[in-house]
Order: structure tokens, then C-alpha cells, then sequence
């Protein structure tokens, strides 16, 4: 079994699960399988050793169940991590919790200060997406760059054997000179920008990723 | 053994694996495969756990063009591992006393 069928199989054993509980979950043994074949395993041995999907889905839907159905195992649980919390720490949580109550008085500001925090919103949200925007078009000028460069280089080599078959040697040797610099000027643009759009591809999935998280956790509290 | 002191026992490993510096799943299932057996789901359950108590905290840092999650221990943590050491001493105190007396009977 391969990576992507292993992923494959525990996402649809895990269907019942929330969706960022899956989610979760299904990185976490990609990132595993990963690992194991970063020192040296194949993909089938890394697969082999993480476990069966089949296995997996159901262990992790038995501790799911356990989880919501048994309060009482998760409240002893929490109270020995409270023990080691200071009372301060207590009451910070607890304050937290009550925040998501909003009281009447909050209401209203909220929905008169709407004009206000709510274009500030807007303005902020779309600065980052024209920021992300712009990142991104200076990654495709920069590909496009690597194009022209590959292109004139073609060109060049292609008007440089004209001009040595005229008889115009000099010129056709400088054509060919040019052609050179623009091949290693486009091989630099090549990696260039090959580098730049991975690293903005991985960035935007730590975000992702981030935000993600951040929801999830909300929503627990 | 006994569940309740087992999932002490592994709390305080991983916490114990991640102290000197922030480590990933596999490499803290490899450090402590010669102490305990720890598979994938039951690591991922102990470090939800311990993040939920915020005995560590969790990163998300690039390696090798993919994500991995780095965890690093919290004051908190710090704290738990201090604090079963102490625990420990205790019961090695009762368990020699345990042991004193079968030797008499012996």
C-alpha cells in the first residue's frame, strides 16, 4: 500500500469524524509516513509500519467515543492537570469562557460600532489579501522573466548562425555571447522563481493551517 | 498496569522527551522506544492532552519542503516533570518499605 491509498482509506473510515478532527488526525500520520521515509524506509515499509488504516480509524473512533460518552473519565482527567495549574491561571480560563456570553450593553455597541470596527475589518482584510496578491505577481513576473530570458536566448542562437552564414562572423559570435548570457540568466530566473513559489506555497499553507487551528481551538472553548 | 498511572507515566516521557529541545512525533516515539512502547494514535492522544493542559505548546515549522509539528515543553511542563519526581520518590520510599517487609517474612 502507498501513501495516498493509506490517506485515502483512513479519511473514508474516519467520515463520522468532525471535519478538522480528521483533518488533524490524517496529517499527523502523513507526517509519520513521512518521516520514516526520510530515514530511509520506502513508502510500502513506512506504510507498513504506521499500521493498518482499518486499525487506526477504528482505535481512533473508540477513544472519539470514549471521549464524548465517558465525561466522567474525562473530568478526573482534568482534574489532575488542574491541580497543577495555579488558581490564577483558573480564573484567566474561566474568564474566557464567560467572554463568549455577550451582555446587552456590549450588543448594542457592537452593532452601533458596526461603521466603524466593521470597515476597519474590511480594510485590513483586504491589505493582506492585496499584499498576498502582490507577493504572488512578483512571482509570475519572475517566471515570465525565466520565459523571456529562455526565449531571447532561442532567438539569439537562431539570428547568430544567420549572421555566420551571411559571412558576418563578428556579429554571429556576439549573437551566440548574447545567447549564453541570457541561457545562464534564465537557468538563475528558473531557480529563482522556483524557489520563491514553493516557499509561498508552503507559507500559505502554515497560514491556512494557523487560522485553521486557531478556529478549531475557539470553538472548543 | 494500572490505566491512570500508565497515562501519567507516558505524559511525563514525552514531556521528559521534549525538555532538553523541541522534538516531532516520530523522532519522540523512536527516543522512547527503548523505555515504552508508544504507538502513533496513543502519542497523538497524549499530546493532545498535554497541549490542552498546556504543558507544551506546538509549532508548525517547514522541513524538507513539507510541514512538520515541532513541540516544545511549557513552564508548565517543566513543572509536571518536577513535580512526578517528587511524586516518585515518594512511592520508591513506600516500595522499599513494601520490600523490607517481605524480606523479613522471607
Amino acid at each position: 500500500m502507498d501513501k495516498r491509498e493509506f490517506i485515502e482509506k483512513l479519511c473514508q473510515k474516519l467520515t463520522g469524524l468532525p471535519f478538522l478532527e480528521t483533518e488533524e488526525r490524517v496529517n499527523f500520520y502523513r507526517e509519520m509516513i513521512d518521516d520514516r521515509i526520510e530515514e530511509g524506509l520506502t513508502e510500502e515499509e513506512a506504510v507498513a509500519e504506521v499500521g493498518m488504516p482499518e486499525d487506526i480509524a477504528a482505535q481512533i473512533i473508540a477513544e472519539y467515543k470514549a471521549a464524548k460518552e465517558e465525561p466522567v473519565g474525562d473530568e478526573e482527567n482534568t482534574k489532575t492537570i488542574e491541580e497543577h495549574r495555579t488558581p490564577a491561571e483558573q480564573s484567566t480560563e474561566k474568564a474566557e469562557y464567560t467572554k463568549r456570553k455577550l451582555a446587552p450593553w456590549e450588543i448594542v455597541l457592537l452593532v452601533l460600532g458596526a461603521p466603524v470596527w466593521l470597515s476597519l475589518l474590511l480594510a485590513a482584510f483586504a491589505v493582506a489579501i492585496s499584499l498576498y496578491a502582490a507577493a504572488w505577481s512578483i512571482i509570475i513576473s519572475l517566471w515570465a522573466s525565466a520565459v523571456a530570458a529562455a526565449g531571447t536566448a532561442v532567438g539569439a542562437v537562431i539570428s547568430g548562425i544567420r549572421f555566420a552564414c551571411i559571412g558576418n562572423f563578428a556579429e554571429g559570435l556576439c549573437m551566440l555571447g548574447g545567447a549564453l548570457i541570457c541561457v545562464g540568466l534564465s537557468i538563475l530566473l528558473f531557480l529563482l522563481s522556483h524557489y520563491a513559489s514553493r516557499n509561498a506555497v508552503l507559507l500559505t499553507k502554515k497560514c491556512a493551517l494557523t487560522v485553521k487551528e486557531k478556529i478549531a481551538k475557539r470553538r472548543l472553548k | 498496569m494500572d490505566i491512570q498511572m500508565k497515562r501519567g507515566l507516558l505524559d511525563v516521557c514525552v514531556l521528559a522527551a521534549i525538555k532538553s529541545e523541541a522534538s516531532y512525533g516520530y523522532q519522540i516515539i523512536k527516543d522512547l522506544k527503548p523505555y515504552i512502547e508508544l504507538s502513533e494514535s496513543t502519542l497523538y492522544t497524549v499530546l493532545k492532552r498535554l497541549e490542552a493542559a498546556e504543558m507544551l505548546s506546538v509549532r508548525t515549522i517547514e522541513h524538507g519542503g513539507r510541514l512538520r509539528k515541532y513541540y516544545y515543553i511549557t513552564e508548565t511542563g517543566l513543572k509536571r516533570i518536577e513535580a512526578f519526581k517528587r511524586e516518585w520518590e515518594e512511592i520508591i520510599a513506600i516500595y522499599s518499605f513494601v520490600n523490607r517487609e517481605e524480606a523479613q517474612n522471607g
